[in-house]
């Protein structure tokens, strides 16, 4: 990772993509049905995240496809079985959301030559980043989010999952995504609508 | 409706009494039995769905019991309540099931339904509960929060709990569910609801945290529970519970 200092400015010239297309998170049911947020983007900067420092922005965190969201909630499930092969599994259930994003201003940080002009590598993107935020040590990724964050107008970042270099993830800025960008949960049924920016409500037109 | 299975008893007490008024994955009917002739008998006459007995009982031992019971009738399920059960003398026997007393109406129903539907002969089931009722276990009877239960089921001795905690050993014995511990205690309780969730046991749960871990540079979660970091770890499961992409 290049000097924190020099970042701002590689952050500028760095070209940003649009980005349209349906992301995904596998969360726990009782968990879901228990707030039923499914937009809940507070999290991330209460506890800390791989790009979110503790008391960092509000940020939401979606896997690109189905298969990098079952990467990701299977975590737990995936460290205990390369330990113990003869494991028996008892899973409980989830819910699969489909979230569809669409952005203007996106930061892709699976482009290898915006990592060249960062002076970063998919391993430094991907390696431990816990361990760092608990013992307060460097982490190169929050640094990053950081600056990206403060350019005030990049709305998301693409970047790779620590579950499979093939895999990506975005973190999209709550409070920077105004229309006609938006960030959407797809359900025919109502019952989990939730939309960044919220709807508004529907004004009756007065004279 | 659920289904009704006859249960044959042994001298119910009040706790076993009130089985028949809990609503689970199944309904029971008790039939008593007053000693230990009549219950032989009931199993070989009456032919109940199931029996139930308390291993520590006046007059004969559970386990003698249990070896007479399956000599009269070989196939039929024994649930067997135990605070401290012998386990290695009954292992291998795929129709007895042993609950720890005192006991959880919901939990024996649970077990019977197993032991009816022989789910009991799966090894990977035999610690299946469901994720509320482990969690529950970790309560005292104030409903706080028990730190030898914690102790218990993070595998690790009271004197390094209380270390964790901060919290004189003595004082931790002494009142094991002390208002004043209960705000620490809950992150443990965390910890313990995501990982029993995440991958279904108390074993699975042990692995994970004596596994080596990639988001902590393949060090333990356990080391940094030990180290004080609970509620980071805590964190670090709930993350994985919202499927936060990492």
């Amino acid at each position: 990772m290049r000097p924190e200092a020099d970042l701002p400015a590689i952050i500028d010239a760095l070209p940003l993509i649009n980005y349209s297309a349906p992301c995904y998170r596998i969360v726990d049911f009782a968990t879901l049905t228990g707030s039923m947020i499914p937009l809940y983007t507070l999290g991330p900067g209460k506890k800390g995240q791989r790009y979110t420092p503790k008391m960092g922005p509000n940020a939401l965190y979606v896997a690109e496809d189905v298969v990098t969201a079952q990467a990701e909630y299977h975590r737990v499930l995936r460290a205990v079985l390369v330990a113990d092969p003869t494991y028996h599994v008892i899973a409980n259930p989830t819910v699969q959301l489909t979230i569809q994003v669409n952005l203007e201003r996106v930061l892709d940080l699976t482009d290898k030559n915006i990592l060249t002009a960062l002076g970063t590598t998919v391993d430094e993107l991907t390696g431990p980043w816990r361990k760092q935020m608990i013992k307060k040590l460097f982490c190169p990724t929050q640094v990053l989010a950081n600056a990206v964050c403060a350019n005030g107008s990049i709305q998301a970042m693409r970047y790779p999952s620590a579950q499979g270099h093939d895999y990506s993830n975005l973190i999209i800025w709550e409070e920077r995504v105004q229309l006609p960008s938006f960030v959407q949960v797809r359900d025919t049924t109502g019952t989990l609508s939730a939309r960044i920016p919220p709807k508004r409500a529907y004004r009756r037109r007065t004279r | 409706m659920n289904e009704r299975l006859n249960v044959a008893v042994l001298d119910p007490d009040a706790c076993l009494a009130q089985l028949d008024k809990t609503k689970g994955p199944v309904e029971l009917t008790l039939v008593p039995s007053a000693s230990a002739e009549d219950l032989l008998n009931s199993v070989i006459v009456d032919e109940p769905d199931i029996i139930l007995l308390d291993f520590e009982m006046p007059g004969i031992s559970g386990l003698e019991l249990t070896k007479r019971l399956r000599a009269a009738n070989p196939g039929i399920p024994i649930l067997l309540l135990s605070a401290n059960p012998d386990w290695s003398i009954l292992e291998g026997d795929p129709l007895i099931e042993i609950v720890r007393s005192p006991i959880d109406p919901k939990e024996v129903l649970l077990r019977i339904s197993r032991l009816i539907h022989g789910l009991a002969q799966d090894e990977a089931s035999r610690d299946f509960r469901l994720p509320n009722m482990v969690v529950d276990e970790l309560r005292a009877d104030s409903g706080r929060i028990d730190a030898k239960k914690v102790a218990e089921m993070f595998d690790m001795s009271i004197p390094v709990l209380a270390k964790i905690i901060d919290v004189g050993e003595p004082a931790l014995y002494k009142t094991p569910d002390a208002r004043s511990v209960q705000t620490k205690l809950l992150d443990f309780e965390r910890i313990a609801w995501g990982l029993l969730k995440l991958t279904g046991s108390i074993r699975g749960m042990r692995i994970w945290l004596n596994a080596q871990n990639v988001e902590l540079d393949n060090e333990l979660p356990i080391n940094y529970i030990k180290d004080g970091h609970v509620e980071d770890i805590a964190a670090m499961v709930e993350d994985a519970l919202l499927g936060h992409p990492s």
